[in-house]
């Protein structure tokens, strides 16, 4: 292929378009072409310049004035709901705390601890997608959403800027996984959120990512410089990984 | 709860903030796009006692597309471009950071932020909303095709007559664009 042929391809590309066959040509041809590749790193740039400087978000309340415009109709009101919620996020905050104290302070290799921290962890991602407002700080700058962490926490989630890993920062908020009080960042890539749960580790080796899947959901985990790092969301599980990346650990 | 209020939450509610961003670049105006939301949330309510939708997320704002256009026709706006009112248009922005960011740094992330938003408020109204649905929603071309009505074929070449001409109003500001590797 050449580049008459590989420039109509480029954006359809950049945009996930294509089927495999014809994707791998056009790749194929991009690590031959200095001149291909820079156009896709422009369509790169563009898409996540607009992704952090253009998107609006419905203003607070709209989901609340959306509900209660709802005719009601036979059934008991929205506000019966976070009453569920509660019980089941208490009820797991008690399997977990039942046996699985120690082990947030040490990083999760075991499975079975993994197991149950990747269930809270499950809680607090569905339970941040339903909620009206996930997010305590909103920025897309880690530097000003580490401060405001490490504040509240007592210690300092280590941050790169997720936006070299492709993935767009919304903010953070604290939330807890078996009861401790753990950093949470809340991402994006295109659509799909992602929830980032950060807490310290200390003593515990490095550790390459390792994923599981819930509910449909992807996770991964992995630890690094005396934290650990959970990650959950609906993207599949190579993009989530890409969140781990390399040094230096996000 | 009953059912069809449970499939409305689960189905739809994720949606709202998608929803409220095409109506806004659409519109150009927040009030007009908080209409259009509810106007859009209330129809498919009524429609989600008989359709079950395979796409939720493009039925809906396929939806409240078409109560942001029929607004805008009632209110005399159906130009093809938007007022671009800075003041509104910042409110969504890094406001809520100023509190704590350094404030060189938010004086420029405020200045990119205007001079991002100008430019797409100034392109004409059919390539705005299929950026705003492939850059900002990540709709897929297909889904696009369905909520804006037009093939497949039409989405792509507006799409990347939208990104060139997008790109053209950028490079007019040369900071922004050397910072971002445009």
């Amino acid at each position: 292929m050449d580049c008459e042929d590989a420039r109509p391809l480029l954006e359809p590309y950049h945009d996930e378009a294509l089927e495999l066959a014809e994707r791998r040509v056009v790749e194929a041809h991009l690590a031959t072409c200095p001149a291909c590749r820079s156009e896709i790193a422009a369509l790169r740039s563009l898409s996540g310049l607009l992704q952090t400087h253009a998107r609006l978000r419905a203003p607070e309340g709209l989901a609340a004035r959306v509900r209660a415009a709802l005719p009601v109709a036979g059934g008991a009101p929205a506000s019966a709901r976070p009453g569920r919620r509660a019980l089941t996020a208490g009820l797991a905050a008690c399997l977990a705390s039942a046996g699985l104290g120690v082990w947030i302070g040490r990083g999760t290799t075991d499975p079975s601890e993994r197991d149950l921290i990747a269930r809270d962890v499950l809680h607090a991602h569905q339970r941040a997608l339903a909620a009206p407002v996930r997010i305590d700080v909103a920025s897309a700058d880690p530097h000003t959403v580490k401060p405001w962490l490490t504040g509240r926490l007592g210690f300092a989630p280590p941050m790169g800027d997720p936006a070299t890993r492709g993935f767009v920062l919304d903010g953070a908020r604290i939330d807890h996984v078996d009861g401790t009080a753990v950093a949470a960042l809340t991402l994006h890539r295109r659509q799909h959120v992602v929830s980032l749960f950060v807490w310290p580790a200390e003593g515990a080796p490095a550790s390459e990512p390792a994923s599981l899947r819930r509910q449909g959901f992807s996770l991964v985990t992995w630890q690094a410089d005396g934290f650990s790092f959970w990650a959950i969301s609906d993207l599949n599980e190579r993009e989530l990984r890409e969140l781990a990346g390399t040094e230096p650990p996000l | 709860m009953d059912r069809r209020r449970a499939r409305f939450e689960t189905l739809l509610l994720p949606h709202l903030d998608a929803a409220y961003d095409l109506a806004r670049w659409l519109a150009g105006d927040a009030e007009l796009a908080r209409d259009a939301v509810q106007d859009g949330c209330l129809r498919a309510w009524q429609a989600l006692g008989r359709d079950e939708p395979a796409h939720p997320r493009a039925w809906l704002l396929t939806i409240v597309r078409h109560a942001a256009l029929r607004l805008m026709e009632r209110r005399g706006r159906g130009g093809t471009v938007v007022s671009f009112d800075e003041h509104l248009h910042m409110g969504a922005g890094p406001a809520a950071a100023a509190a704590i960011e350094p404030p060189d740094r938010l004086a420029q992330r405020r200045a990119e932020v205007r001079e991002v938003r100008l430019a797409l408020a100034t392109l004409p109204a059919v390539f705005r909303e299929v950026l705003v649905l492939r850059e900002l929603e990540g709709l897929d071309y297909r889904e696009i095709a369905t909520v804006t009505g037009v093939p497949v074929g039409t989405v792509m070449s507006r799409l990347s007559r939208g990104r060139a001409r997008l790109k053209e109003l950028l490079l007019q500001h040369p900071e922004l664009a050397g910072r971002h590797g445009l």
